[in-house]
């Protein structure tokens, strides 16, 4: 008796699962797929959605947009990869290193372009930028450091060394610290590192850089971005200014951003979509990087620490805030 | 030859309630000698009891079996030398275990384990031999769960087990307190009767007179940490619990007031 | 669903029975809630992922990765049994340790696999849809059979008995610490194989891949056990295996939920009831069986 309940019920969810999510023929179907919930790649979900839909690529005219999410899983993202892969859709988007790699690894034969990625190379995504090749290609995120080092010596012209806050553990910020170090070149700033690894070490981790940096720096850091009003707190009552990548921590205090708009990476991932559902191959598409840096100043927070921006730099700012 | 020389254990030591169990204590039991341990609560016998199981450590004196000195070795590391039957009839067996796999346990005890089969036809028959003999019907279900069986049954199994491979000393700890005073009778026959065909080395910690003397062929009367009365042969085989009263009355200078230990 | 996303569940199922089965081993048998296995997961990937990136052989990164894995749980076993830390504690520590070690051993948060040789290469002639299943199939076959082997030796039964009850088990000349420290080496070795695993066929290592793997494995376990209540060592083996692919089941079907109106952020919350389903239905099935007509048999106490 047990087992014929048990059976049922078996029998019941298997039948579920075979007969659920069943899609007309007609339909063009787009699937995209985030990681997590997060700011930033909402802001990427957001730029892809509006894309898709200013380009005409809506359920009206016949295509199916579907998204899921891995809920901070890579293991839920390779179930979500195996999903795609059995459902076949005419294009996928995949937001996040841990789902773009799934992706890739399991689909050969359907587009994948992704975005919200620091570094499309190392995680072996593409092989080649310029030319793709295969069914990969996409948007990478990573800023180009330089404009953002010389906004910080224009405004912090005698500064001799510059701390920079980030989780080790995420690969955007080793990523993205590396490029640091690399960009610096002729510059001889040291930087000093302070390292955490959960939200709530934050504070400790900016305490430990008091008297022996003139600046700091966070970039994109899913954990420190998290607590980013106890930076904001820091630097007002230190006086230290704070540079950042994401432009949308100017508004939450930094001094000054200088970053890839997450909205517009979203954007161009949607044209690319577009593009490829119009006949072009994902491998002849370069993979899109940020041409036109996104310069953000927050002017009320130079009036809190006493600092003056030159002009120079207020000119290239494409927002200032109040 | 079990030999305690000289054995002193303190419990608590350098707190208000230090206390000393074991008080100097000196004893030898010749291979073949069954003897029984009596004392009010404290007196020192289940401390006695556990030196020789390996869970309680001498602070002075030597534990000696057969001119080995074990007195170091943690319990598991004695087992080739000493078995034991506890007082909880659930503590001597696995509950989550079949009968068989338990016998299996208690029949490698003291020896390797490695990946060999744990049960195969030859111990199941083995078993079965074992526990036809004693008429409770167990050996029909040596695929049940030991969870199964009523506290005398695993009682009666465990104390099968102790005695599927041999030891030195075979420990009894108060291995019928636990029981029913008819399953407690069924124990003790089969006790004298295992200890009589193999001709053991028995240890029997009692709560009551009346089975210290009824049982065994030496007696030993704990109190306050030492070992205050020992009799055997002849003169034991004449004494009465009220002679045993008398003698202990005389040695101690002091009356006995434990109802358990007179009324038992 | 398509036979693809089933297969994809069986696939990911039988990968997590693995894990099931370090869990079953650990959390039953052992009576000891090893909290290890968020670390030791990640642990092999990072093992076998930096060893496959560097070029070596991906049977040896794989066999580095279990070993790996092995000295992660014998380390947990050994604060617990030598030190006296509380298991659960030992299990924390050295889930929290493996964190920052992980992160040494990779050098980077993040190991793309994608294009390197591992385990799985020589067979990707073949028709790739049953690929994967197959190979986790005889993968998780394999170790079933070894510890089904296991438990039914005479070390296996020791061990068992450590767990069930360690005083009897020391009477009887089971060194029960040793037990542990071997179980756990065991237990977390198979967690270890199973990160290793995964990272090569999901195309990276991440440091991040092990958070949640305990309950994975527990869900797994408890459903498994749901589902064949006590019924013997190898019973439970495969009852345990069959949980994790039916909790990857539930979790393929939630992806599927939009016909139920249900958002993509549901899915956590939809596995939640799905397992929690599976965990109420003896209840439910005790319930109707009177209803049914049948003649209420007095229930046996098990005398104690």
């Amino acid at each position: 008796m047990g087992w014929c309940v048990k059976g049922g019920v078996i029998a019941a969810v298997v039948t579920m699962a075979l007969t659920s999510g069943a899609a007309t023929a007609a339909d063009k179907h787009i699937a995209i797929a985030t990681l997590v919930e997060h700011p930033a790649l909402d802001r990427a979900m957001k730029g892809v959605q509006d894309g898709l839909r200013d380009a005409g690529l809506t359920p009206e005219k016949g295509y199916r947009i579907e998204v899921q999410s891995a809920q901070g899983s890579p293991v839920t993202a390779g179930q979500i990869a195996r999903k795609f892969a059995g459902d076949k859709p005419d294009a996928i988007v995949a937001l996040s290193t841990p789902v773009a790699q799934a992706m890739v690894a399991a689909i050969r034969d359907t587009p994948i372009v992704f975005s919200a990625i620091s570094d499309p190379l190392a995680a072996k995504l593409v092989d080649n930028v310029e030319k793709p090749g295969r069914n990969v290609t996409g948007t990478s995120d990573s800023a180009p450091l330089g404009p953002l080092l010389t906004l910080i010596g224009e405004i912090v012209p005698d500064i001799q060394a510059m701390g920079i806050v980030y989780n080790a553990g995420e690969a955007n910020s080793r990523a993205q610290v590396d490029r640091l170090k690399r960009e610096s070149g002729d510059r001889n700033w040291r930087h000093v590192a302070a390292i955490v690894t959960k939200p709530t070490d934050v504070a400790g981790a900016l305490q430990n850089l008091v008297g022996k940096v003139q600046a700091i720096y966070v970039p994109n850091d899913n954990t420190v971005v998290s607590t980013f009003e106890v930076v904001h707190r820091f630097s007002a009552e230190t006086r230290l200014p704070v540079f950042a990548t994401d432009t949308l921590n100017v508004d939450r205090g930094a001094l000054a951003a200088v970053g890839v708009d997450y909205y517009d990476s979203g954007r161009i991932a949607a044209d690319m979509v577009r593009r490829i559902l119009a006949g072009e191959k994902p491998g002849d598409i370069p993979v899109a990087l940020p041409q036109n840096p996104d310069v953000a100043i927050n002017a009320k927070v130079a009036r809190e620490l006493g600092i003056t921006i030159p002009p120079a730099a207020l000119a290239r700012a494409k927002r200032i805030v109040e | 030859m079990i030999e305690i020389d000289r054995v002193e254990v303190r419990f608590n030591q350098g707190l208000p309630t230090e206390r000393c169990a074991l008080d100097g204590v000196s004893l030898k039991i010749p291979a073949g000698q069954f003897v029984t341990v009596i004392g009010s609560n404290g007196a020192g016998k289940s401390t006695l009891l556990n030196l020789l199981a390996g869970d309680v450590m001498a602070d002075e004196g030597r534990v000696v079996i057969d001119g080995v000195d074990i007195g170091r070795r943690p319990a598991w590391a004695r087992a080739r030398e000493v078995a034991r039957v506890f007082q909880d009839p659930l503590a001597g067996t696995c509950e989550g275990l079949s009968i068989e796999e338990n016998l299996s346990l208690a029949a490698a005890r003291g020896q390797g384990r490695g990946l060999g089969r744990a049960l195969d036809g030859g111990l199941r028959r083995q078993f079965r031999d074992r526990l036809a003999g004693l008429g409770l019907g167990l050996e029909n279900r040596l695929g049940d769960r030991m969870g199964l069986l009523s506290g005398g049954q695993r009682q009666v199994v465990t104390l099968v087990m102790a005695t599927l491979r041999p030891m030195k000393i075979l420990l009894l700890d108060e291995h019928t307190a636990a029981l029913d005073p008819r399953t407690a009778a069924f124990v003790l026959e089969l006790t004298d009767r295992i200890v009589a065909e193999a001709g053991l080395t028995v240890l029997m910690v009692t709560h009551s007179m009346r089975q210290a003397l009824d049982h065994g062929g030496r007696t030993i009367m704990m109190h306050e940490g030492r070992i205050a009365l020992d009799v055997a042969g002849e003169r034991r085989a004449r004494l009465g619990v009220p002679d045993l009263l008398a003698m202990f009355e005389e040695v101690r200078g002091e009356t006995l007031a434990d109802d358990a230990l007179l009324l038992g | 669903m398509t036979v693809f996303a089933l297969l994809g569940a069986l696939e990911t199922g039988l990968l997590f029975g693995l894990v099931a089965l370090g869990v079953h081993l650990s959390f039953r048998v052992l009576n000891f809630p090893d909290l290890t296995v968020d670390g030791s997961f990640p642990l092999g990937a990072a093992v076998a992922g930096i060893m496959i990136a560097s070029g070596i052989d991906p049977w040896l990164a794989t066999g580095a990765a279990i070993m790996a894995g092995m000295i992660a749980g014998m380390l947990t076993a050994w604060l617990t049994v030598r030190l006296g830390i509380l298991h659960l504690l030992s299990g924390i520590l050295v889930m929290i340790a493996l964190f920052s070690i992980n992160l040494r051993i990779m050098g980077r948060p993040n190991i793309a696999l994608i294009g390197e040789t591992t385990v799985f290469t020589p067979f990707q002639g073949m028709a790739p849809s049953h690929l994967y299943p197959l190979a986790f199939l005889v993968t998780t076959g394999v170790v079933m059979l070894l510890l089904g082997h296991f438990l039914t030796s005479r070390l296996g039964l020791a061990m068992r008995a450590a767990g069930n009850n360690p005083r009897m088990a020391g009477a009887n000349g089971i060194d029960t610490g040793w037990m542990t420290i071997l179980g756990l080496g065991v237990s977390n070795g198979l967690v270890g194989l199973a990160g290793a695993l995964f990272a090569q066929s999901q195309g990276a290592a991440d440091v991040a891949m092990g958070i949640g793997t305990i309950v994975i494995g527990l869900a797994s376990v408890i459903i498994g056990e749901t589902l064949a209540p006590g019924r013997g060592v190898i019973f439970t083996v495969v009852a345990v295996v069959v949980g994790s692919i039916l909790y990857r089941l539930s979790i393929a079907v939630a992806l599927n939920a939009e016909f139920l109106g249900l958002q993509a952020q549901d899915l956590n919350l939809i596995t939640a009831v799905l397992v929690g389903v599976a965990l109420v239905l003896p209840r439910l099935r005790r319930r109707l069986a009177p209803r049914r007509g049948r003649a209420r048999t007095p229930v046996t106490r098990t005398v104690q």
